[in-house]
């Protein structure tokens, strides 16, 4: 009892403590007053709140917010005397310094203080002070220490059973009878499939007296396709799932292949912990398969705002905390959230240690531009017929390039010298890479060297920015410089740059240069003579790139920017050092509306007064021949002899592009599923606690990913990156990850979590109800290979899931909340399971599973109004409109309509919310779908025998037999509603009209119409929307 | 527990223990909703509720209440680069040189307080000496979505609630046909930059969703679903509720479940709503000098005109919170004639709605407020040459709104801005000075209106809101 008291006393709200207190005085009484030995104060259950509640906030793990240096969520911190004062004697309350504040009268010295509008209850400090006087024992916070190792009370009973029963009978109750078994299967069915059972199952079921009839029901079901459609729901709200990236423009995005994945991997019963691995870190997998780096655009599910004018960087950096929070939340009930802006008031995560757990999420190329629902790194994703068609034409690529490549060898062979001869051309060529030795942008975005001596940035950005470049030649003499701009082939379409097309402007060109070795003072701008450039744009000439105003700038001309493009810059005059030269040069992107950065590109110089010669070799040729043979990088033999293939086999080469093209236009055709992917070790991002969580006020040293102090430590033979992450979270010892997932299925089942606040295991939140059974039900957990399907058939095999939801008074007076399970709880099923259930009984149920999301009725301008006019709600016409709703598009600013209740997928969720307004009354009421469910039902209905009716009406809706009143109330309403109809033909016409599905014109429309309206009343029963 | 939560588990308990006593729905209903003001409010409010004028995009305020001279003279000159140090603007702006661009608007003083307005807004400047205009906003955020959401839910992310969803949990409702917080949205004519309108403006966040913003739709149903299916008459409605009502409450007897019973009158206050929308927006009865004072465009069912009637008549039945946003403001490159066009939609229904809550002795208790979510720059953003594409970027660093009624002195101005309405340099408001103004007008404080939710007392106002204590009528 005085734990439940204990529990609640946490929530209490101030602004009805005084109602409150009435009933905690009536209970607390018991607990201090009677019976031989009153309940001992815990620590950890009673005794921690209360700090947490009134003193963490100044005195807790915050180090930048502790008043007088005073810590008290620490045993030290409670312990140690400090300046001769102790805040907890144990023993001793009367010397302690905590109960005295804690009873001050001078507003100076009371605590908390009167500006914090909090007071303790005189019942509060009691607690407290019992701890002190009984010893002061101290202990970790519960979630945070080792899962016990408990074994239930009793072998003869259901393990589960067991635990309740223990706290059960300490409050005089018990468990209940088990509910009827049409009620039983209807539970269990929608539960563990989000439908209800078939009238044949139901009296399958009744009729079945083995013993074991139940648990083969649990086996079908378990077993059943619908079981993954199911369980993917609350992951999909967890992982905040939407098929738009939200914000402005809210464009269309193909996460749908990393929804099917889930269900598929569901059904499959992965167990969590692959499952676990594979969602966070996929991609780092050696050998990943596509399935599994797939998986890991878990990570990429989250909103994206791309608003005009929004930096990249911000964006960019709200996602990486978007992704560390979700995953905080869901494996292990933190709320990291609270520690980015400074340490954690409550819990013990220091800032430091959250941008640790950022490092680890802070290492994927994505840039924070997103473009039409897509921003790299994304998974081409194939469809089966799609795959099978590639693999074809790789077959028939291979034997091409055999082809050639036996016919290359020979005409070779043929003509020894033909190398010799294009190397020869080459070599007259005066110029001389520039290979950087430094590169910085002044965006921040990554900018480096690439394997051919050119630059690159890692993805392309669309700020303005400055590159700036450092390098050194031999040459002694420089006279001209060129910069070359190189497709980059990660683009889709490749191009120049991330914009749209792939075009880039450059608006101006700063040289600088000194002496090799010669200090930084000696650096003189070099002035330039003239320009030329192998296109431009009218108004966007080369000139204008060092006009020394950012407005304007070269562009190349209108085309899609996926070939070499050079500009040459000639200088006033010839520069002269005999050590050579160190060369600074600043690409500035400044133009005003549209930046348009050069992804990838190279310098070069020359000591010669160049020409741009449009038929010379290209760059890359000659850097390759000019490498001798036995010298020469895999990739610049491939390109030479790419090169020599086009030149010399016009024909064959154009077939093979032909078969390439086909390859890449399936690919594009095809979704790109956003996924995540690491940087490579030299492109690594420096993680820096960022103040105050903002995204340009990086402070103190480099950081290293690294997991919180409290928990197990991270192992340190392991590379730090998100997969070695992932392994620690379901490290078998791990305190929190099973207990937060089992807590969570237990939510599934008994609608609450043992702990209740499900997303929070931390000091603020609540109390485990039955702490044994969940380190049990965890350790078991983890036990049977973390094993989904073990766990959910443990739990719904219990007596306690199977009993009888009927409320029992008792349990109101000792047990208002029905923690205990005196009898299974009762609530209402979400909003995507009413229509489920709904279309389902209505025989409308479409159950195809998977692929692209569906557009089911919606009242028209509902997009229109969330556009602003841009964007209309096309409803599917065929049957893809009686789909499951899990395969509903999920427009992120404007969620499907009927689905009332549902998580936002706007961030992380991971409690049900079950409210119950009149706004949901009108949809299960007027829906179209509702309606023409209702009368469709009403047509299976009519089939029968008309005696039978009302009796098949109401099992189908609701499993069980109908009683005599409800048999009446039916009866009356029948006929009621049909007179209705009969005088009023025109009202039956306009009622069997709603909804696609044609009617059968079988029956009467006034009978079906009078059914039709009965139905829609079933529909609407409370037991109807009730998992009971 | 929550208050709301709190109450309604005393009601559940009490129903419970009467088991039997409670009848059909209606009756149900009855005892269903806390008689909120007053019993739950911190302190006496100034305010009952609340209507929202929204301007979404944000209004220039150097062209509209913030008067400054200094710009036509610098028009065209560079800013002192003082101004601008160390200031983040949207990339739109970024890297190019900023001139000074003059107010393209005239401003003349006006009434008794002397307050200058812009000459786009004739009717605003006729009631004046009703507005309080604060002059020193500033905020953090630097684009529309962020920002917008930082002024309706306290935080820059979604995910919180809203106001109107905090003032629902706070006070509960004042009426049982309606819905407490209700949102409905316009745009301009012209063009305008599209900033759209996400639910989560008018969400409940992590407070339960029966505090949610209702949004009423322009076309269809003002509240989704709330329409009879096509051939179910009022009184087959009606018997289907009452059996439903029935059956529901037999099912309530052999089960138990309290929950049922909040079902049952649910259903019988959707019903009431199905009859009460339609009376909302049946403006028949409406004399023709008041639909005349807000414009041409009133009867025109999704226009700002509208919604502010709307809005009005809304406030007459208890609705506590309206919420209106327009779209439009955003004048990146369009400032000469889309401001023109903004003025002319929003001005006179804005200051119709004012005088018509007056006449109807409402003002005192109702607190208006007209504001967007930043200001404009005092600098130019486009071509100084090119006059017929000039704008003015995001602003966050000062801006103006206005309030009235609900007690907020009438007739004054708060804050003052440089001579370029660049920065703040008296009196600055914060958004969270705001909001924690606007929660002590309804009698709530804005420290102690607090949910718990992921361990942590949530606010509206985070941890932050120093209460404009000049602004208000003792």
């Amino acid at each position: 009892m005085l734990r439940r008291q204990r529990k609640q006393f946490g929530r209490v709200s101030r602004l009805v403590l005084c109602q409150y207190l009435v009933l905690f005085f009536g209970i607390s009484s018991a607990v201090f007053a009677q019976g031989d030995e009153p309940e001992k104060v815990d620590f950890d259950r009673d005794v921690r709140p209360i700090l947490s509640e009134y003193c963490f906030h100044c005195h807790g793990p915050d180090s930048n917010t502790r008043e007088a240096g005073l810590r008290l969520d620490t045993e030290v911190g409670l312990f140690e005397p400090r300046d001769g004062i102790i805040a907890v004697v144990p023993g001793h309350s009367d010397r302690s310094s905590i109960i005295e504040r804690m009873l001050a009268e001078d507003p100076l010295d009371i605590m908390p203080p009167p500006e914090t509008k909090r007071k303790m209850s005189a019942e509060e400090i009691e607690i407290v002070k019992q701890w002190i006087d009984s010893g002061a024992e101290w202990v970790e916070h519960w979630a945070y220490r080792p899962m016990q190792e408990v074994k239930p009370s009793s072998t003869e009973v259901h393990p589960i059973d067991s635990f309740l029963v223990d706290s059960l009978q300490a409050e005089g109750l018990t468990l209940s009878d088990e509910a009827p078994r049409s009620g039983l299967l209807r539970r269990l069915s929608l539960d563990l499939t989000g439908l209800p059972p078939t009238i044949e199952q139901v009296e399958a079921f009744e009729n079945d007296t083995s013993p074991d009839a139940y648990e083969r029901v649990v086996d079908r079901l378990l077993d059943s396709k619908h079981y993954g459609e199911r369980m993917a729901w609350n992951w999909l709200e967890a992982a905040r799932y939407a098929d738009t990236d939200g914000f402005q423009g809210d464009p269309t995005r193909d996460m749908w292949p990393w929804r099917d994945w889930l269900i598929g991997v569901l059904n499959d019963n992965k167990p969590f912990d692959e499952f676990t691995i594979e969602l966070l870190a996929g991609d780092l997998l050696p050998e990943a398969s596509e399935e599994q780096v797939l998986a890991s655009g878990f990570n990429r599910n989250h909103s994206y705002n791309n608003e005009g004018g929004r930096i990249s960087e911000e964006t960019r950096v709200e996602n990486v905390m978007d992704r560390l929070e979700t995953t905080s939340t869901i494996w292990m009930g933190l709320t990291m959230n609270c520690a980015r802006c400074h340490d954690h008031k409550y819990d013990p995560i220091s800032q430091k240690e959250y941008f640790e757990l950022y490092d680890f999420f802070n290492q994927t190329s994505e840039s924070g531009v997103i473009q039409r629902g897509r921003a790299d790194p994304v998974l081409v994703y194939l469809s089966k017929p799609s795959k099978k068609k590639v693999s074809e034409l790789k077959s028939q690529i291979h034997q091409l390039e055999q082809t050639i490549e036996s016919r290359q060898s020979e005409f070779l062979a043929e003509r020894p010298n033909i190398r010799e001869e294009m190397q020869k051309h080459s070599v007259q060529v005066s110029w001389r890479g520039l290979v950087p030795t430094k590169l910085r942008a002044q965006s921040q975005v990554p900018l480096v060297t690439t394997v051919d001596g050119g630059f690159r940035t890692n993805a392309g950005s669309l700020e303005s920015d400055v590159y700036e470049i450092s390098s050194e030649t031999e040459l002694q003499t420089l006279r001209s410089l060129r910069l070359d701009a190189l497709p980059f082939d990660e683009y889709e379409p490749k191009g120049l740059s991330n914009a749209t097309p792939g075009r880039f402007t450059l608006s101006e060109i700063e040289i600088k240069i000194k002496p090799r070795g010669a200090d930084d003072t000696k650096y003189q701008s070099v002035k330039i003579d003239r320009a030329e450039a192998t296109s431009m744009q009218k108004g966007l000439e080369v000139s204008l790139a060092f006009d020394g105003a950012t407005e304007t700038g070269w562009a190349i001309a209108p085309k899609r920017g996926d070939e070499v493009h050079s500009a040459l810059f000639v200088f006033d005059e010839s520069y002269q050092s005999p050590s050579g030269f160190e060369i600074q040069v600043d690409l500035a992107f400044q133009t005003e509306t549209n930046y348009r950065n050069l992804a990838r590109g190279r310098l070069l110089v020359s000591g010669q007064e160049e020409q741009l010669d449009e038929a010379q070799l290209p760059w890359d040729i000659v850097n390759a021949l000019r490498v001798p043979e036995r010298n020469r990088s895999n990739r610049e033999s491939k390109i030479l002899k790419e090169y020599e293939r086009a030149q010399y086999f016009p024909k064959l080469t154009a077939q093979l592009q032909s078969l390439e093209n086909q390859i890449a236009s399936t690919r594009k055709k095809s979704p790109h599923v956003m996924v995540m992917d690491e940087l490579p070790a030299e492109e690594k991002r420096e993680t820096k606690i960022l103040s105050g969580g903002i995204f340009n006020a990086p402070t103190g040293e480099v950081i290293e990913a690294n997991t919180p102090s409290f928990l197990p430590p991270f192992p340190e033979a392991e590379s730090r990156n998100r997969l070695a992450f992932a392994e620690w979270l379901v490290d078998p010892e791990h305190p929190l990850t099973a207990r937060v997932t089992v807590n969570r299925y237990w939510q599934l089942f008994f609608g609450r979590g043992l702990v209740e606040s499900a997303g929070d295991f931390g000091s603020q939140g609540d109390k485990p109800t039955h702490p044994k059974l969940l380190d049990w039900l965890a350790r078991e957990f983890v036990r049977s290979g973390w094993d989904v399907k073990a766990m959910h058939r443990l739990i719904v095999t219990s007596k306690a899931y199977r009993q009888a939801s009927r409320v029992k008074a008792e349990t109101l007076e000792n047990d208002p909340k029905n923690s205990l399970l005196s009898y299974a709880p009762r609530h209402r099923m979400p909003s995507w399971m009413l229509r489920d259930q709904a279309l389902s009984l209505a025989g409308l149920l479409n159950d195809t599973m998977g692929g692209k999301g569906v557009f089911p009725y919606q009242p028209e301008g509902v997009w229109l109004d969330a556009t602003l006019g841009k964007k209309a709600y096309k409803e599917d016409t065929d049957e893809r409109i009686y789909r499951r709703s899990i395969y509903i598009f999920w427009k992120r600013i404007s969620g499907p309509t009927m689905l009332f209740d549902s998580a936002k997928r706007q961030e992380c969720e991971v409690l049900p919310s079950r409210t119950n307004t009149p706004l949901h009354a009108l949809t299960t009421l007027n829906e179209p779908m509702f309606i023409e469910a209702a009368r469709k039902l009403a047509e299976r209905v009519l089939a029968l025998p008309k005696e039978e009716r009302i009796r098949y009406a109401f099992r189908l809706t609701v499993s069980r037999e109908p009683r005599a009143h409800e048999i009446s109330s039916l009866t009356d309403q029948l006929d009621d509603y049909q007179s209705v109809y009969e005088e009023s033909p025109a009202a039956a016409q306009e009622l069997l009209s709603v909804g696609n599905a044609p009617r059968n014109e079988e029956y009467a429309s006034s009978e079906l119409a009078a059914w039709a309206a009965v139905c829609n009343v079933l529909l609407n029963l409370d037991e109807t929307q009730n998992i009971e | 527990m929550n208050p709301a939560q709190e109450y309604s588990a005393l009601q559940t308990r009490r129903q419970f223990f009467s088991k039997g006593a409670m009848g059909l729905g209606g009756a149900a209903l009855a005892s269903m909703l806390p008689d909120a003001l007053g019993e739950l409010a911190h302190y006496a409010p100034k305010a009952k509720r609340v209507i929202y004028l929204f301007q979404s995009g944000a209004p220039s305020h150097v062209e509209l209440f913030d008067h400054k001279p200094k710009l036509r003279e610098m028009h065209g000159q560079s800013m002192p680069a003082e101004f601008l140090q160390g200031k983040r603007f949207s990339t739109m702006t970024k890297g190019s040189d900023r001139f000074v661009l003059g107010s393209i608007s005239d401003f003349k003083q006006h009434g008794e307080s002397g307050a200058y307005v812009s000459n786009l807004m004739p009717h605003t400047a006729s009631i004046a000496d009703k507005l309080c205009f604060v002059k020193s906003m500033h905020t953090t955020q630097v684009n529309h979505a962020p920002a917008t959401t930082f002024f309706l839910t306290g935080g820059e992310r979604a995910g919180r609630p809203s106001i109107g969803a905090w003032l629902s949990y706070g006070l509960g409702s004042m009426n049982d046909e309606l819905p407490t917080f209700v949102a409905m949205t316009s745009r301009s004519g012209g063009d305008n930059c599209g900033q759209l309108f996400y639910d989560y403006y008018w969400g409940n966040g992590f407070l339960p969703s029966v505090h949610q913003g209702v949004n009423f739709r322009s076309g269809g149903d003002p509240v989704l679903y709330m329409s009879n299916p096509p051939g179910i008459s009022q009184s087959t409605r009606r018997k289907q509720l009452d059996e439903l009502a029935k059956l529901n409450q037999k099912h309530y007897e052999s089960v138990g479940d309290a929950e049922t019973l909040t079902r049952i009158a649910q259903y019988e206050m959707a019903y009431r709503m199905q009859t009460s929308v339609p009376e909302l927006t049946d403006l028949s009865q409406e004399p023709e000098s008041v639909l005349s004072m807000y414009g041409p465009k009133v009867k025109e069912k999704g226009s700002y005109a509208y919604n502010c009637l709307m809005a009005r008549r809304l406030a007459e039945r208890g609705t506590r919170f309206v919420q209106i946003m327009h779209a439009g403001w955003d004048q990146h490159s369009n400032l000469n004639y889309q401001l023109q066009t903004q003025c002319d939609d929003t001005d006179a229904p804005s200051a119709a709605l004012i005088k018509d809550l007056e006449m109807r002795g409402m003002l005192e208790d109702t607190l208006v407020i007209w504001g967007g979510e930043f200001g404009r720059t005092p600098f130019l953003q486009g071509n100084i040459a090119e006059e017929k594409r000039w704008g003015r970027d995001h602003h966050p660093y000062a801006f103006s709104l206005w309030m009235a009624g609900g007690g907020v002195k009438p007739g004054i101005s708060y804050g003052e801005t440089d001579e370029f309405g660049c920065n703040v340099v008296k009196d600055p408001v914060h958004v969270h000075d705001f909001q924690a103004t606007l929660l002590h007008l309804l009698g709530l404080d804005h420290e102690r209106l607090t949910y718990r939710f992921q361990g942590r007392r949530f606010r509206l106002t985070d941890v932050h809101g120093h209460i404009m204590k000049d602004i208000i009528q003792s």
